[in-house]
């Protein structure tokens, strides 16, 4: 049976309205150039490049890749001018792996700049449309990536994942996202935004699609270490296994009284399906969610100020002419976007010294109970389920001014990257004519459960059809 | 507490980025509107925590380079491997308006 027998499609899909049928590369680039582009893709590959280099899994499958994965022949940019045109010099593991397992990549996606972003409208080469409406954001910072599968360019993409990067543009564009746990994929040769919270994900059209990019891109690496040496199980296999007996915890902290009614009766009919599909669903408690955000914007913050100082004109891309090497470094530096810059002031000041204890060393001790609350809960139950973002996708330009205001929108992604567990949003319903995406959390290395939850979900709205 | 434009300079200086004054201001409100909330921090209580996330580690299974069985580049001897080097130190093309000093 292949890939395309096996795939199911789900009603969410047609109710989207989307075509999921692949793409030829001049079908891609022929829309993408007319009034009905999404601005999705910052460099698109040659038909020459489209040959694969050897027989696999994924053979003559295109993969979108998110433009913070270096790539050789297409530039790498992150979103950014301090990047216009940088060409790396290696590839990433997940790149050689994809192509070992004869995928071809056409082309790199379009982001928020390095990563920075809910929305992808922070890209220094203008914001992705969501194709269900291309009045709103298709989220970020994975945004283009996301908006590739939903548009049908390809089925499955590569994004990166600091704080729901892959799993909020997925559920903002009607997709499957998934976001392993931190060491499963090898970060070599992904751009560091926050090195501690970093991991490659996938994006694909159905869970079986994101499932088995995942299964390909997984392993370890000797050039990450960080990637850890652990079996790599069948996550295809994963997604049409029965979860008869799996208990199923609904954390209350995810479910805010000011959660919309309409958004409320759609987690609700998905718990229901889950209870029909042999599952057991069980009221816990993450007591420190509220600390997430706040922890996550310092930590985070943080890491991209010690990060992105290497950009001084130097060492990588941009080098502005100048009179003296202080003056250089700021005219390149002033290439960043203003949420980098706004995110790099707010690193430094939180590492500069008289405020490390009161910002940075309680950010970490925030970070250990966000991680023991999830310890705790898995002692309990086998997975979380959880809205994977308060709201389906907000208009372009609503909160590009707001930074909080973005920032907030976070609050159900960023604990899994604090405490380092797996994560995937699947499609469950449309509000307002917009796709919604429910959240499986799991423990640690707890992937293929994830994975047969979202699949158990996904079937039973097919079964609908 | 409450960040002032002079501290966003000292901290732009650190940074090495550069502001005009009317960015300064909306990087002070925008900042003081963040840290804002961020200060809910202050509820956490002061016991335990960095314990955990100690424990937490043992979930991941590092692994030790020398059990995997290849070389490790990196511990390449740098002579071997870059393009100039001197007593310790890589070269790199001089920056804009910096003149070599003569006295290597």
């Amino acid at each position: 049976m292949t890939l395309q027998d096996k795939v199911q499609r789900s009603r969410l899909y047609d109710t989207a309205g989307l075509d999921l049928a692949p793409k030829s590369l001049t079908q891609v680039k022929k829309t993408e150039n007319s009034s009905e582009g999404l601005n999705v893709f910052l460099s698109l590959a040659e038909p020459e490049d489209l040959v694969p280099r050897a027989q696999g899994d994924l053979t003559g499958v295109m993969v979108a890749v998110k433009d913070n994965i270096c790539t050789e022949k297409l530039p790498t940019t992150c979103g950014s001018l301090v990047l216009k045109g940088y060409q790396s010099p290696y590839e990433a593991t997940a790149i050689r792996k994809l192509r070992e397992a004869g995928a071809v990549i056409i082309g790199k996606t379009n982001l928020d700049e390095f990563g920075m972003g809910s929305s992808t409208e922070n890209s220094a080469f203008g914001p992705t449309l969501n194709p269900i409406d291309q009045s709103f954001v298709p989220g970020g910072s994975s945004g283009g990536s996301a908006a590739a599968v939903a548009a049908g360019y390809t089925r499955m993409a590569l994004g990166s994942d600091t704080g729901g990067s892959v799993r909020q543009p997925a559920a903002f564009c009607g997709v499957v996202g998934i976001k392993p746990t931190y060491g499963r994929v090898s970060r070599y040769g992904l751009v560091a935004f926050a090195s501690s919270l970093d991991q490659i994900g996938t994006i694909g059209a159905t869970v079986l699609d994101a499932s088995l990019l995942l299964e390909v891109i997984s392993g370890h690496d000797i050039r990450d270490t960080t990637s850890v040496e652990r079996l790599v199980p069948s996550y295809r296999d994963a997604a049409t296994q029965s979860i008869e007996g799996m208990v199923v915890g609904i954390p209350s902290e995810y479910f805010p009284d000011e959660l919309d009614p309409s958004i409320r009766a759609i987690l609700d009919e998905a718990c229901e399906r889950l209870v029909d599909a042999g599952a057991r669903v069980q009221p816990i408690s993450l007591p420190h969610t509220e600390f997430a955000i706040p922890c996550y914007y310092i930590l985070a913050t943080a890491e991209a100020s010690s990060n992105l100082a290497r950009y001084d004109g130097v060492r990588f891309g941009t080098r502005m002419p100048s009179d003296g090497l202080d003056q250089m470094y700021e005219l390149t530096r002033h290439h960043f976007g203003s949420e980098v810059q706004r995110r790099i002031i707010l690193g430094t000041y939180v590492l500069s010294a008289g405020y490390y204890d009161a910002y940075y060393a309680k950010a970490q001790k925030a970070r250990a109970r966000i991680s023991q609350d999830f310890k705790t809960a898995f002692q309990e139950v086998d997975i979380i389920f959880t809205p994977t973002s308060p709201t389906p996708a907000f208009a372009l330009g609503e909160r590009i001014s707001d930074p909080l205001a973005m920032y907030l929108s976070d609050v159900f992604t960023v604990p899994a990257n604090l405490a380092g567990i797996p994560g995937i949003s699947v499609p469950i319903g449309m509000v307002g004519g917009l796709p919604l995406g429910g959240q499986f959390l799991g423990p640690w290395w707890g992937e293929s459960e994830l994975i047969a939850a979202a699949g158990a979900l996904e079937a039973s709205y097919g079964d609908n059809t | 507490m409450s960040i002032t434009p002079e501290d966003i300079q000292r901290i732009a200086q650190l940074a090495r980025l550069h502001f005009e004054k009317s960015e300064i201001e909306r990087l002070t409100l925008d900042l003081n509107t963040i840290l804002g909330h961020v200060d809910s921090l202050r509820d956490l209580e002061a016991d335990q925590g960095s314990e955990v996330l100690l424990e937490q580690r043992s979930e991941t299974e590092f692994v030790n380079p020398e059990q995997v069985g290849h070389p490790d580049k990196l511990l390449a001897i740098p002579e071997n491997f870059a393009p100039e080097w001197l007593e310790g130190f890589f070269l790199a093309p001089l920056p804009p308006g910096v003149k070599p000093s003569g006295d290597k």
